[in-house]
């Protein structure tokens, strides 16, 4: 059996240890530590880096335009088939295609609409 | 420097060896250094900062974050105590001395855990009650009761 005096005297080490304790570095490591964090954690640089990572907005200007190039074909009023799809830059773009050509067709009708 | 970022870098420099001291006195997995725990404390810090509406002092309010980080890292990343203190732990100021009762407050479960490492700090049971979200008289019958515990283990 230890002293009984022996555990409180412990707690007592143990708190003031903690009390004691002193961050063992100089200003500039805290500093860059605190820089680090800053950094790594604001969403502004992470919205950032995901938005150079992710360029999406040539894939929505090239769907607005061929919708509004499928829009006036509609109108034009050819046989309906529903919805078609077509492979631009490698993206599949969805649209109401009205016409009754084959993909490929409407791709070269596109084509001749743009130039 | 944005002047939220100039208050927080004060506040860390005001708080740096508690936060430290915090860090240190937790048992990580071989493959996480102290100053590895103190960067994940500044940045839930950082997250935490803005949101700090003062209604505990500042010094409660890092202590609980850095307290609810190092939990959490401790559940993320070790599901064993570490077998020997590394050098950072050294550093931090956890010796051999004092080795047999921080592994027995390890032992402890939450909240009685953050309540042993924040009267050894020497946090009042008001600010105690704000750091875990118990009433006042549930902090003083959880400490009574810890501290029971840990004699009874430390005197065998």
């Amino acid at each position: 059996m230890k002293d009984k005096h022996d555990f409180d005297q412990q707690i007592n080490a143990f708190g003031e240890k903690l009390k004691t304790t002193r961050y063992p570095y100089g200003e500039a490591e805290l500093n860059r530590e605190i820089r680090r964090a800053v950094w790594s954690t604001t969403p502004s640089s992470t919205a950032a880096a995901q938005k150079a990572h992710h360029r999406w907005w040539p894939y929505a200007a090239a769907a607005a335009c061929v919708a509004a190039l499928i829009l006036p074909l509609g109108r034009w009023g050819h046989s309906t088939d529903g919805i078609r799809n077509v492979s631009i830059d490698g993206e599949q773009v969805y649209f109401a295609c009205n016409s009754g050509c084959s993909p490929e067709e409407t791709i070269e009708t596109l084509k001749t609409l743009i130039r | 420097m944005e002047p939220d970022e100039k208050a927080f870098a004060e506040m860390v420099r005001r708080h740096r060896n508690l936060i430290w001291s915090i860090c240190g006195s937790y048992r990580l997995s071989e493959a996480w250094t102290t100053e590895d725990a103190f960067h994940e404390v500044l940045c839930d810090l950082w997250r935490g900062f803005g949101s700090f509406g003062g209604r505990s002092t500042e010094r409660t309010w890092v202590f609980r974050v850095a307290t609810n980080t190092m939990i959490s890292l401790t559940r993320r990343t070790s599901n064993r105590p570490s077998p020997r203190l590394t050098e950072s732990q050294e550093r931090a100021g956890v010796s051999d001395e004092y080795d047999n009762l921080t592994e027995l407050i390890d032992t402890l479960p939450e909240p009685d855990r953050t309540i042993i490492k924040a009267h050894a700090q020497g946090f009042s049971y008001k600010e105690t009650a704000q750091i875990t979200g118990l009433t006042v008289a549930a902090v003083s019958v959880r400490l009574m009761r810890a501290l029971r515990k840990l004699r009874k283990e430390y005197d065998k």
